[in-house]
């Protein structure tokens, strides 16, 4: 820091008192104020006249800032080249190229994982081409598979060039490595059904592939084929279903291409099957089923759609050199010893190619599933049967049936409009189209309530993919587009919105499509708007209002604070106005007083305690005066358990407000009325479970405070009621709780020294919820699976507390296996944050083994955030180095699925938390590794 | 090492006056603000005009734990971009100065951004000069420069940002502006 000297400081007190003067008085003014000092004279004078020459010459008002924006935009651009870097990752060398782009071979900088990045063209960026190319990410991110190469990553370079990274699989194509390796029948069979389900698996996620042939296929060092280049794979979207002509004869493999590519037809999941109709004859016969010599169209329509393939078993004998032929006969003389097997194979597969290359789509297979089935069954000796339909299929049909209904409603709406006079005309079309909002209303409340619901009771949870919930989440939203501008009807308004509103929480939930949930709650908001702006005194629309903005603040406010915050104080007025109108409606009261503690939340959120203090006290004086309204007139169990909760409320809004102890009494109050209610009704569920909240909060803040005892005594009294309760309850709902008190009450003993005791109570809680898990009505249910990881996680971190080593790393294994059964159909659910924060875990686990002593622990207690444990040890043993790589391969994991994540979504704070915690880390055992050899 | 955000941790550090958390500070923020900058510069392709504070702010929200950082490290976080800036500008300034000199008709690297500093309409490289030598007469007022001029904040966000009032800044502001002018030609 430079002194200012007192010249200096003098200086800039004259200036200061000469600006503030007219030009005229500033002579006289300086004059005095340098009165014998020359100097400062003439550097005064010298300063105000720059300054204003700098004024009236706009002195430094160009605009920098740009300009270095522009230069940091543009650095490290230019043509992508051998030995530059893309985002990460260091290009080495090309290793494919296309018409719109070129395939490198890419290695990650910071830990040399290899990686194909797929970039476009400079040149070749047009809107068309970058569409595709976007489409390919979009549905390589929807699909998470074995035998697909999964896509890493992708971004945009500095200049505005995407690009993707890829899994880069090193082995050779199909074809290639069919000829230089002898596989027997078997072999090629059991390779083609890993291909199947791949394809099987893009299905269901609703995406056709397109491409099939064997160089799209490469199979790995280990034998594992990986399908790649979803370049003109197509979404089954309605729109798209709709073309007739798709992308152009160009982009079609003739030896591939099922008859109705070839003819520029819509293509469906059939043609697929199609292909990997001729991939099998060829796997098993060496040839393709059409020699296509001519590149001519008419030729080539003629081939594929008119001809009949020879059979495959007459085929294979031609070909002496082919090495399955002998396979083939020791095959054959193997299975003909079998008295199982009836059918002959040759018959067997003859028959199940031929039947994947139908020319009619319709009697092909109608699913990869059933194509594979097939073979299994021939691979079994058993007859082929027909399979039920795939959920892709279902869907497919689903779309048709709803594509009808409207062609049909278009239909009647022209029927009407040429058979009628004028007059008619305008009363039936008011008629019609009243009737006609009111029907399709009812067809947008079916839809949207099925996505809030889930789909189908025959379909699991998690086989709902993203992509699909974000397909019929689009269709929806074309409904009500066009109901909107249909109407200006209130109630339809009204309904309208809500639709909006769940369509964003569709959009929201799991990242389908950021861009489309915030457009879908604005289009909920504007809606709102409007009806007020028509009816200022219309309160339902404000309460729309109050969700429109409030639903796009709770899922996106984390991206700007102060419009949050914005959206916040809009809310609260709102919330007075509705209160003011109705000032004896104590559900208005209660809303004012929920929306006080969520700004005074915000706020602090910000930083802003101060100004967050007026709003917290106001929200608890409204608890109160609502307490004061509801508690004497509370008289049945429901109203008086209520009571209890919003006494809850007042402690936690006393607690926030740092009143500890006042706190405390409001607790052991809510849970007091809880008691009561449940010595007056034992058998009541309702009273039980506001036992079971109540005192877990009870026992939380004393836990907090340090009494443990008082804590422990609370979880106690809280376990008693909702064990009896969950004894005789069938879905045993309030299991959850007793889990959560369980698992708290383990944390408990261990803190006051009762390592036991902590034990088997952790093994209690685990128990209570497997049961519960494990029950009929609640299998595969997400959340249920969420629960038991979570479970499984805290145990894992609670038996590391206690350097239960061992025992810690089987939670954790446990808990990465339920999470991971959780996004098995679903790669971009929330859950990978959790499995992230696992992985983190893990490795901090393994490390810490290794880098530190146990008394150095980095785990702390359930509520707090972990440590990474620093390293104290000096000499690393052999034991240590295994334990810190596998620490590094937990934190790469976690690296891995962040990048994924990276890849579909805006990446949320706590997400870019754990970036930095990954990478840190990942740097930190590394250096371990390298230094303590 | 730190269990919330290590840029979080990073300005706290910075500061509380810590040297070298400037320095794992500066990449961080660099790589951040080139790619907010990338996608802001695509959207103004498209007729949206570049708010330098929106994206400084986007950074922030971004890298920063709003939780565990006050209104200082608020200023102090918008001082890096500024000066980030500023030495992005400089250093182009300087690579391009060398390329007229050069003049061998080798390859421009940046054929991009060649125009950029030229149209500012300034000697960027004295300027930068006249600033360092601002710095070590008054470093607040060099600081108001950079984040005025590089960090293209208005009066009122300087103001907000660093707690003081208008009235100051813009008085600040004037003597600053001046200052620089008369060096400027002074020198030249």
């Amino acid at each position: 820091m430079t002194k200012k000297s007192s010249d200096w400081e003098k200086l800039n007190r004259i200036f200061a008192g000469a600006v503030e003067l007219a030009p005229t008085q500033q002579g006289a003014y300086l004059a005095d104020a340098c009165r014998g000092d020359e100097d400062m004279l003439r550097e005064a004078e010298a300063i105000l006249a720059a300054s204003d020459r700098a004024a009236k010459q706009d002195f430094l008002e160009s605009d920098a800032f740009a300009a270095g924006a522009k230069i940091l935009a543009l650095s490290s651009v230019d043509d992508v080249v051998v030995g530059r870097s893309i985002g990460n990752y260091k290009v080495i060398k090309e290793i494919g190229r296309g018409g719109m782009g070129a395939i490198y071979l890419a290695e990650r900088e910071d830990f040399q994982h290899r990686v194909a990045l797929k970039i476009i063209k400079r040149g070749m960026d047009t809107d068309e081409i970058v569409r595709r190319f976007e489409q390919e990410r979009e549905v390589l991110a929807a699909l998470n598979h074995p035998n697909i190469a999964r896509l890493l990553d992708g971004g945009t370079t500095a200049d505005g060039l995407p690009f993707l990274v890829m899994e880069y699989v090193e082995g050779s194509p199909l074809d290639d490595f069919c000829e230089q390796t002898a596989l027997n029948i078997d072999e090629r069979l059991g390779l083609f059904r890993k291909i199947c389900s791949a394809v099987a698996y893009a299905h269901q996620n609703l995406i056709v592939h397109r491409d099939l042939k064997p160089s799209n296929i490469i199979v790995d060092n280990d034998g594992e084929p990986k399908l790649l280049d979803f370049g003109i794979a197509k979404l089954l979207t309605p729109d798209s279903a709709g073309q007739t002509t798709e992308t152009g004869f160009r982009l079609l493999t003739p030896e591939y291409a099922s008859p109705e590519q070839i003819r520029g037809e819509r293509v469906t999941t059939t043609s697929d099957i199609y292909s990997l109709g001729v991939l099998l004859y060829e796997l098993l016969t060496g040839r393709k089923p059409y020699q296509i010599t001519s590149r001519n169209a008419v030729e080539i329509m003629r081939v594929v759609c008119e001809t009949a393939p020879e059979r495959p078993s007459s085929v294979v004998p031609v070909s002496r050199s082919w090495p399955i032929v002998e396979t083939t006969q020791r095959h054959r003389n193997l299975t003909r010893s079998s008295t199982r097997v009836t059918r002959t194979l040759k018959g067997d597969l003859d028959n199940i190619i031929l039947k994947a290359l139908q020319k009619d789509s319709g009697q092909r297979y109608f699913s990869v599933e059933q194509f594979a089935d097939d073979i299994d069954r021939h691979l079994n000796g058993l007859p082929v049967t027909a399979r039920r339909a795939t959920y892709g299929y279902q869907f497919t049909k689903f779309i048709e049936r709803n594509r009808t209904a409207s062609a049909f409603a278009s239909l009647a709406l022209i029927a009407i409009l040429s058979g009628s006079s004028i007059a008619v005309w305008q009363a039936v079309v008011a008629r019609q189209e009243r009737t006609r909002a009111e029907n399709r209303l009812a067809e947008i409340r079916k839809l949207t309530g099925n996505l809030v619901s889930g789909w189908d009771k025959d379909i699991p949870e998690n086989q709902i993919t993203s992509l699909v919930r974000g397909r019929i989440a689009d269709i929806s939203s074309g409904y009500i587009e066009g109901l909107a501008n249909e109407t200006s009807d209130p109630t339809i308004l009204k309904e309208l919105a809500e639709a909006y509103l769940k369509l964003g929480h569709e959009y929201s939930w799991g990242y389908v499509n950021e861009e489309k949930a915030k457009a879908s709650f604005k289009q909920a908001e504007s809606i709102a708007r409007n009806l007020i702006a028509a009816d200022a005194n219309d309160l339902d629309a404000k309460e729309l209002l109050i969700r429109s903005i409030g639903k796009y603040d709770e899922y996106f406010g984390w991206h700007d604070r102060d419009e949050s915050l914005r959206s916040h104080m809009e809310r609260l007025r709102l919330h007075e106005e509705i209160y003011a109108a109705n000032p004896n409606d104590d559900k208005s009261l209660a809303a004012l007083a929920n929306m006080n503690n969520s700004c005074a939340w915000v706020l602090k959120l910000m930083g802003r305690s101060d100004e967050a203090r007026p709003y917290s006290q106001r929200a608890g004086e409204l608890y109160q005066r609502l307490l004061d309204i509801r508690e004497p007139k509370a008289t049945t169990l429901d109203e008086r358990a209520k009571i209890s909760t919003l006494y809850g409320m007042l402690a936690i809004n006393q607690s926030d407000a740092g009143n500890l102890q006042p706190s405390i009494e409001i607790y052991r109050r809510a849970a007091s009325i809880a008691d009561t209610l449940y010595k007056e009704s034992p058998d009541s569920d309702t009273a039980a479970g506001q036992v079971a909240s109540s005192h877990l909060d009870l026992g939380l803040i004393l836990k907090r405070t340090g009494d443990f005892r008082a804590s422990t005594d609370s979880y106690r009294s809280g376990l008693t009621a909702v064990r009896k309760t969950n004894a005789h309850v069938v879905d045993g709902y309030l299991v959850v709780k007793e889990s959560e008190l369980l698992l708290d009450l383990a944390e408990n003993y261990y803190e006051m020294g009762d390592n036991k005791a902590a034990i088997d109570t952790l093994h209690e809680s685990w128990n209570a919820w497997g049961k519960y898990a494990d029950l009929e009505i609640n299998k595969g249910k997400t959340r249920n699976l969420d629960r038991t990881a979570y479970n499984y996680f805290l145990g894992g971190k609670l038996l590391a507390r206690m350097q239960k080593i061992d025992e810690a790393r089987a939670a954790f294994v446990r808990s990465e296996a339920f999470y991971l059964k959780t996004i098995d159909g679903e790669p971009q659910r929330l859950n990978n944050q959790s499995l992230v924060r696992l992985y983190l875990t893990m490795g901090d686990l393994a490390a810490g083994l290794g880098v530190c002593s146990m008394a150095n622990s980095p785990f702390d207690a359930f509520s707090n955030q972990r440590g990474y444990c620093p390293s104290d040890k000096k000499e690393i043993t052999i034991k240590d180095r295994v334990s810190i790589t596998k620490a590094k391969k937990y934190y790469e994991d976690a690296l891995t699925i962040l990048t994924q994540m990276k890849a579909v979504r805006t990446l949320e704070y706590k997400d870019m938390q754990n970036l930095t915690a990954a990478i840190e880390r990942v740097k930190q055992v590394s250096e371990k590794l390298n230094g303590g050899s | 090492m730190t269990t919330n955000g290590a840029v979080t941790q990073l300005l706290i550090d910075h500061g509380a006056g810590k040297r070298d958390a400037l320095d794992a500070l500066l990449p961080l923020v660099y790589d951040e603000l080139r790619h907010i900058a990338a996608n802001y510069l695509n959207r103004e392709r498209e007729g949206h005009t570049l708010q330098p504070t929106a994206l400084v702010h986007e950074a922030y929200m971004r890298l920063v734990d709003q939780r565990n950082v006050d209104w200082r490290n608020r200023a102090q976080f918008y001082g890096i971009a500024a000066e980030m800036m500023r030495r992005i500008l400089v250093n182009h300034a300087e690579k391009r100065r060398a390329e007229k000199r050069g003049s061998g008709g080798k390859q421009v690297e940046l054929a991009d951004t060649i125009a950029v500093t030229d149209e500012l309409d300034l000697d960027l490289l004295a300027l930068d000069e006249a600033l360092t030598s601002l710095e070590e007469l008054d470093k607040d007022k060099a600081k108001l420069v950079e984040m005025k001029y590089f960090g293209g904040m208005t009066i009122d966000e300087i103001a907000e940002v660093t707690g003081r009032s208008t009235a100051t800044i813009e008085r600040d502001w004037a003597f600053a502006r001046g200052w620089l002018l008369k060096t400027l030609t002074e020198e030249t």
